[in-house]
Parts: C-alpha cells; structure tokens; sequence
C-alpha cells in the first residue's frame, strides 16, 4: 500500500461526502473557467480593433466609457495624421446596429480615400467608391449569416445598401460587420464630424511607444490604445469583465473553500481514534499534516480536471445562443485553466489547514480514548 | 539479570487524570533488563496499561523520571521515532484501522521509517506468517476474530523491529491454543533477537511463563518475584 493509495482509500470510503464536495468545488471551477474563457475571448475580439487596417495603434477619447462612447473631432483626426511621426492617421467611426436577429451587427464608417489606401483583402466584387451613399462591403462572417452575395441589397436601421464586395479580415467584429463611407455612418449615428478612433501608423524608423506617449502629451483629452491591457483606459467594459472576473475567482475560493473545509473538518473528526492510533505507531506530525493536505489536494485537483471540462462544455453551450456567436470565438488559452488550478490549489490548502491543524494537534491518548 | 543493561527505568513516576483526582501512577518504580520477560498483573484500574503507555512515550508523566534505552524521555525529542522503533505496543483494544487489510495495517509504522512500498508489503506478510495468519493478509479487521485481530496488532507491534515489545493483555481474547502460540512467538523472539518483553496479564497461566513477576496496586510496583518461586507466594501476600 503505497502513501497515495492510503489517501484514496481515505477519500473514498465516505463516497457520496467525496463526490458532493467534489461536485461544489467543480461547479465553482466550472465558472471560473467559462467566465475566464469568454471574458478572455471578448476581450481578444476587443483586441482585434486595435490591429484595424494594420496599424500601431488606436487613438479614442480619454476616459470615455466604453469605446462606442469615445468620440474624436475630425480635426483632431486630421491634426494626427498631419504629425511628422505619423505615416497614417485613419479615423473610424463604429456604430452597432441591429441587422436581421442580430443586435451587434458592427457597422464601420470608413473614408474612401483610407480605403484606397490600404484596401481590405476582398473575396468577391469590389470596394465602394467615394460618396457612394448607398453601396456596403459586407465582412464574409456577415454575409453568409444573411445568406447574401454581391449584388444583394441588405437593410441596416431602415437604410438599404446594395452588396458591391465582400472582405475577409480574420477579425471576428469587421467580419461579422460592414464598412459602410463615413459619412453614411455618422449620419445612421447621428455624430457629425466625429469618429470614434484613429487609427495611427508611425513613420519607418520610429517608436510606436515614444510615438504614442508624444500624443498623449500633445493632446490631453485623448488617450492611445497599443494592447488589450491598455485598454481599460477608454473601455469599462473590459475592465468591469476584469473585475468581475476577479470576484468571480474569489468568490469561488472563498465558497469552496469553506466547502473543502467542512469536508476536511468532518472527516478529521471522525477520524479522531485513527489519527491517535497513527501518532501511537510512530506517525509525526508532518506525516499526518502531509495526509490531509494530500486528502484535501487529490479532492480539489478532481474537482479542477472535471470542473474544466464542465467549463468548455458550458461555453460550448452558450455559444449556440447566436448573439453570443458573433461577439465572440471561444479561446481556450493555457491561463484560463492555469486559473482554474489555481483556484482548486487555494481551495485546498485554505480549506485543510484548519482540520489539518487540529489533526496534528491532537495528543496520541486523548485521541485514543476518543469515541 | 542485574548484570544486563536496563532498557527500561521507571522512578517515582506519577500519572494522574481529571485534575489529579484520579492518581493512575502514584510514584511507580520499575526496572527492566534488555531481553528479560516481565509480566504485569494487578486488579483491573491500577495502573497496567497507564505504565505501558508511558513507557511507550504515549502521554508524559507529571513526576518521575522514564529512561528508555538510555534516553530519558522527559529530554527526547524525537518521540515519533521512539513510538516508531524503539516500542512496539500491542494494545489492549486492537485498535486496528478499520479500513485498511491486515497486511495493510501490519505496513502502517514502517511508512515512518521509509521502507519501499515492495519491502513494506513483504515484510508485513512475514510477520502476518510469524503470528500465524498467513493468507489473511487481505481481510480487513472487521472479518477477521478478536483473537485474529490481537495477533494482527502483534505483527503490527513488531513492524520496525523493536527492541522492546509492551503487550497489553494481548492474550485476553485468545483461545489458549491461539494465546499458547503468541507467547510461544515471544520466546521464539526473545531467544532468537533478544526482544524485551512487557506483559500485561490477568492470567496466572501467562505470567508464570515470565521471568519475573510485577504486581500492581493503586499505581504502585507492591511487589516484584521471579516467576516461579513467587508465583504462589505473590497470590498470599498483600502489602
Ligand atoms: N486518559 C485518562 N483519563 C482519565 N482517567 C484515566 C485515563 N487513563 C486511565 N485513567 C484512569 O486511571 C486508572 C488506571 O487506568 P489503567 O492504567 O487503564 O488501569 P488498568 O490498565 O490497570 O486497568 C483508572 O482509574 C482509569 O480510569
Ligand atoms: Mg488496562
């Protein structure tokens, strides 16, 4: 009988206890890992903005609420892009706009003139021409959901815009979207002479970060954007899914562990005569230390190997809700369930010690005389 | 026998429960040489298995002094290698985990002195043949009889070869066949590696086959003879 084999026997010979405290601990894991990985993916679709037409960086209002808020003149659009460091400075305007059953349908105003300048990868027709008021390039994702090709008409907020090309960009918002001239954006968005970000490419040779920290200076009432770190600066949003995303975590740690303890303390308890009888042959403390945490560890670990599976099923699951579908890609990254692990390995320490603590505690004749 | 080392040297020792009310020990004074048999006897609550759990470093006296092997106990400070190697106990309630298989139980105190899983298993199927229960190795406790059961607890005892076995009533539940051959083990024992021998009996049949007999009262040695010569005698005498 090997350490670990005496440590499962333990566990297992109070099999529904066992199995419910590792269903609670699962379950807790479960949403730790399913609100980690769409968090991590919302906030990867967040992402993925900041690299619109391949720039350094995006540049939005300082301290606005969420990023649809964010509201920069054109001016200063133009001012940017006049600057010596910068090769290119493109404004955009984001409207989301309910189209079909989709209520986050990504409308992009774009000019004709950035465009051309830096044209999206398209699968089929063509861009749109300057002031073609009523002509829209539909992202792919977007254009096989309508189930419409070139030369289709869709109707966006009671506009209807005919179909004259389709792109493919690999970034689920624009695909899932369509970019429609600027000035027929800020018109549906009722926001003249505004975009929502600029987007800036610095001139060869020079440092996106030295770049971006001189236009922050220069313009105080602006804030750049290089990585999803950054941007809690302009978005709530994301830092709300952060914060949630901690107490989510906490929450989780505190409950299971509670859990983990009751479990831990019960079984201690009962186990007050053997525990004595285990000091009376020669066991140290350490060794009977090191069997509850053991205990208390193989519970938790189980709990994180099933609550992680439970965690992608539960994403599977919400991602055939179709809203959820075109705001997200579920990315299973290796820190979601780092977290999970984590989280399990709190749990059980936090949740042995005290049973842990009294076990070692117990001198070898009381527990011996324990009924 | 006074010209053998002392494994064991009790003096003055006092053990009292429930706030000094009741004095378990009450100054006992005992002396044992390496290899020697001593039995134990005296009226139930006067202090056998008390003595025994001392001297197994189970509890600490609160006077008195126990040497054990040269080392005072009060100054050891390793007891769980004492418990582990020094002692072998059998108590006077099996006290066997309940959970585990014999053999199981047999491997428990050899986890502490860092034995591989193989030897452990191996060794406890040579103690479960010495105690003749070869072929229960896998039964747990609760199928196996009291008398089984006390000769698991015998094996366990004597896991990491001990110098020094304390046996509390070990042969109380046994048929006398069964209780013949766990004291004929002991003497095996004692011949072959010199095993010091502590016996706790009610048995006057048992204590006879000791060197020497220690009688008990009120947590008092009254009195110590050697078995034979003293066996009848010790029943008249009162102190
Ligand atoms: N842990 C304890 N707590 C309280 N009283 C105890 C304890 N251990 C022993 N005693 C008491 O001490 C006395 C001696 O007990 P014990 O050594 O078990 O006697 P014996 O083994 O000779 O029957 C008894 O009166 C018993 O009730
Ligand atoms: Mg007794």
């Amino acid at each position: 009988m090997s350490f670990f084999g005496l440590i499962i026997k333990n566990l297992a010979r109070q099999r529904v206890r066992t199995g419910l405290t590792v269903l609670g601990i699962s379950l807790g894991i479960t949403t730790v890992v399913a609100l980690g990985v769409i968090t991590g993916s919302l906030k990867s679709t967040a992402g993925e903005i900041l690299q619109m037409g391949g720039a350094d960086f995006m540049v939005a209002q300082e301290g606005a609420a969420d990023l649809s808020f964010s509201i920069v003149s054109e001016e200063d659009a133009s001012a940017l892009g006049a600057r010596a460091d910068v090769q290119r400075a493109e404004g955009a305007l984001f409207h989301i706009a309910r189209v079909g059953s989709n209520p986050f349908f990504f409308v992009v105003g774009r000019r004709a003139e950035d465009i051309a300048a830096n044209p999206p990868q398209l699968t089929a027709g063509r861009t749109w021409r300057a002031d073609a008021g009523a002509e829209v390039m539909l992202g792919a994702r977007a254009a096989s959901s309508l189930g419409v090709t070139v030369g289709d008409s869709v109707t966006i907020e009671k506009r209807d815009f005919s179909v004259v090309g389709i792109y493919q960009t690999g970034r689920l918002y624009e695909d899932g979207g369509a970019y429609v001239p600027l000035a027929v954006a800020q018109a549906m968005a009722a926001k003249a002479g505004v975009v929502t970000a600029v987007f800036i490419t610095v001139k060869p040779g020079e440092d996106p970060v030295a770049v971006a920290a001189g236009i922050e200076r220069d313009f105080p009432n602006l804030s750049t954007i290089s990585n999803v770190g950054e941007y809690g600066k302009v978005d709530q949003g994301v830092r709300m899914l952060d914060a949630g995303n901690l107490a989510i975590s906490v929450l989780a740690v505190g409950i299971g562990a509670i859990g983990v303890m009751n479990t831990m303390a019960m079984s201690v308890f009962e186990r007050t005569r053997e525990i004595g009888i285990l000091r009376a042959v020669g066991w140290s403390g350490r060794r009977i230390l090191r069997m509850i945490i053991s205990e208390s560890l193989v519970l938790c670990l189980v709990s994180a190997v099933a609550g992680s599976g439970l965690g992608v099923l539960a994403t599977r699951a919400v991602l055939l809700i179709d809203t959820v579908r075109n705001l997200l890609e579920p990315q299973y990254t290796p820190d979601v369930f780092i977290r999970g692990l984590v989280v399990a390995v709190v749990v059980a320490l936090l949740g042995a010690a005290y049973p842990a603590f009294r076990a070692v505690r117990l001198a070898p004749m009381e527990a011996l005389r324990y009924e | 026998m006074s010209e053998r080392r002392l494994v064991v040297e009790m003096r003055g020792v006092v053990k009292a429960f429930e706030g000094g009310r009741v004095r378990a020990l009450d100054g006992a004074d005992l002396q044992v040489a390496a290899g020697e048999f001593v039995a134990v006897v005296g009226p139930s609550g006067c202090g056998k298995s008390t003595l025994l759990h001392l001297i197994a470093a189970l509890d600490r006296p609160d006077a008195g002094t126990i040497i054990v092997n040269g080392e005072d106990l009060a100054e050891e400070r390793d007891l769980c290698k004492h418990r582990a190697q020094e002692v072998g106990l059998v108590f006077q309630m099996d006290n066997l985990l309940p959970t585990l298989s014999a053999s199981e139980n047999v491997q428990v105190p050899m986890f502490e002195i860092g034995l591989p899983a193989r030897r452990r298993r191996q060794r406890a199927e040579t103690l479960l043949g010495l105690v003749g229960l070869e072929g229960k190795g896998h039964n747990r406790p609760a199928e196996l009889s009291g008398g089984e059961r006390q000769r698991v607890a015998m094996a366990r005892a004597l896991a990491n070869e001990p110098g020094i076995l304390l046996a509390d009533e070990p042969t109380g539940r046994l048929d006398s066949a069964s209780g013949r051959r766990i004291l004929d083990l002991l003497e095996q024992l004692r011949r072959e590696r010199g095993l010091t021998v502590v016996l706790v009996t009610h048995d006057p049949a048992v204590a006879d086959r000791a060197d020497r007999i220690v009688r008990m009262l009120d947590g008092r040695i009254v009195e110590e003879a050697g078995a034979r010569p003293a066996g009848a005698a010790s029943r008249a005498a009162r102190p």
